[in-house]
């Protein structure tokens, strides 16, 4: 049985100005003035910067994305503004999996994972997600 | 209620739901197929990836603080935004260093709750 937590391969985001401003333009925020990125790329580049998709998550948590996983919840805390024209270093790990008893999908399994984004060896943001994955039983329901 | 307190959209953009999943590496065709989003439940519109919800509400937070970065923001995601739906993002609680605030879709529904705190101000 795979034990937890679990380091996940580390990865990269590299966020340029050019990907603000169509994010930006996307979510209908106002323009960047100076060089700090929307905050909402400290999400984003926990998600696509760590070295595991979330299929291989789901995979590693004995679950899979077919199932339809959903986000229960983040928290961000952010240690520096995140700057465009930067490169992003993504460190993460599978802090917890737990198996419960769902009302919406009968048994599910909640997944819990921490990333550190940092640059330069600067810490910049760190992102905890709280996933929840419908659990197939034996019988497939 | 103060203006800068509220932030609105009206007509979540379908086709922006689809730079949204890229951009997220999100493979779930909710997000931009209606047939597979109508099949898994959402009626025959595509749902709004879960993290553009935030950026809404991160919208709201600048507008309302004059655009003092955040320190912390803590998210729930409650429900889900369709494509055509008319989003509000409000504050519900405010003080000089955070808040907490709202986001609800056509009629009223929360899909999204936050608690947030901002960066102290510079020369405090």
């Amino acid at each position: 049985m795979t034990e937890f937590p679990m380091p996940l391969a580390p990865g990269s985001f590299s966020l340029d100005a050019a990907l603000d401003d169509r994010t930006r333009e996307s979510c209908r925020s106002a323009p960047r003035t100076g060089d700090e990125a929307h905050p909402i790329f400290a999400f984003v580049a926990a998600l696509r910067g760590a070295g595991t998709s979330i299929e291989t998550l789901c995979s590693l948590c004995g679950c899979s994305i077919e199932d339809g996983p959903v986000l229960a919840s983040s928290e961000i805390e952010y240690l520096t503004p995140m700057q465009v024209d930067r490169t992003y270093t993504i460190a993460a790990e599978i802090t917890d999996r737990i198996e419960r008893p769902s009302r919406r999908f009968g048994q599910a399994v909640h997944v819990h994972v921490a990333f550190r984004i940092e640059n330069a060896g600067r810490d910049y943001a760190r992102v905890r997600l709280h996933m929840i994955m419908p659990q197939r039983t034996t019988d497939g329901r | 209620m103060d203006d800068d307190d509220t932030w609105t959209l009206d007509g979540v953009p379908a086709s922006e739901m689809i730079f949204w999943a890229e951009l997220l590496d999100d493979p779930n065709p909710i997000h931009s197929d209606p047939e597979a989003a109508r099949r898994l439940g959402f009626g025959n519109r595509t749902v709004n990836p879960g993290p553009v919800n935030l950026a809404y509400v991160m919208n709201l937070v600048a507008q309302a603080f004059d655009e003092r970065p955040l320190s912390r923001i803590t998210a729930r995601f409650l429900g889900n935004v369709v494509s055509g739906d008319r989003v509000e993002a409000v504050l519900t609680e405010r003080s000089a260093s955070g808040g907490t605030a709202r986001l609800t879709r056509d009629g009223g529904e929360a899909v999204l709750e936050a608690d947030f705190t901002l960066s102290e101000e510079p020369g405090s």
